[in-house]
């Protein structure tokens, strides 16, 4: 998963926080929302904005029963 | 017209959305919950991000850019009523828990990190009267993710500055 964040933004702030105090494997990328290719990644033009892997469409219960696998409790 | 074209359901926007997302998907400590065990507090937390996300944001571009001064006073005197109901509503010291910061805390807090960086030049005074938010601050300071999540704010905005006047000083 990759996030697109700006380290100035009070938004990403927000999200950024919740990633460092967690173990999810998040990819934080810089992006100038004021950068037109990225028109082509969220058309408002928005950060953050999360983007998620292939396959990743699964269930909650799916990913909490990955989740448990993972961490075996 | 706005189209979102098919792929988009591979991309989260809003910050909001992305923390419900994850937090639905995950459990901690794989993703750290982002509101109280308690429904009480966990309905806090939502109206306290509400507040921040409906009736302050709005008012904070005039902390980034310049605008008429008529334009920024009223923008200023907007978010110090909604600081006001915040310090009016804010249990000493945390706002949403009494345990670590959830989601509404971290709304409030980086909007403070910005007050605090950038509201004195137009005369917006976060902690002035407000015991009750600056300790709140005070408190999500000894949060080292944070702290972190500050210092990378302030850096952000010196680089950005440095940027600007780089390119000032190229024009002359």
């Amino acid at each position: 998963m990759k996030l697109y964040n700006s380290d100035g933004s009070p938004y990403c702030a927000r999200v950024r926080y919740f990633i460092y105090a967690s173990t999810l494997p998040i990819d934080i990328v810089p992006q100038d929302f004021n950068d037109p290719a990225f028109r082509k990644i969220n058309p408002l033009k928005k950060v953050p904005t999360l983007e998620l892997d292939n396959g990743e469409y699964a269930s909650p219960a799916a990913a909490a029963a990955t989740a448990t696998t993972r961490h075996g409790n | 017209m706005l189209l979102l074209p098919v792929w988009a359901f591979r991309r989260i926007f809003e910050s909001e959305v992305i923390l419900e997302w994850a937090a639905d998907m995950f459990r901690p400590p794989i993703f750290r919950s982002i509101l109280p065990a308690d429904p009480v507090a966990c309905a806090r937390s939502r109206f306290v991000s509400r507040i921040v996300d409906l009736y302050i944001g709005p008012h904070t571009p005039v902390l980034y850019n310049r605008f008429p001064e008529a334009h920024v006073r009223e923008a200023v005197q907007n978010m110090h009523k909604y600081l006001d109901l915040l310090e009016g509503l804010g249990p000493d010291p945390l706002f949403t828990t009494d345990r670590r910061p959830v989601a509404g805390d971290l709304a409030v807090g980086a909007f403070l990190i910005h007050a605090e960086m950038l509201g004195q030049r137009i005369g917006l005074t976060p902690f002035e009267g407000r015991p009750k938010l600056r300790a709140f601050y005070d408190r999500l300071l000894k949060d080292p993710d944070f702290a972190k999540v500050k210092q990378e704010n302030i850096d952000a905005f010196a680089q950005a500055r440095a940027a600007a006047k780089a390119a000032k000083q190229a024009k002359l």
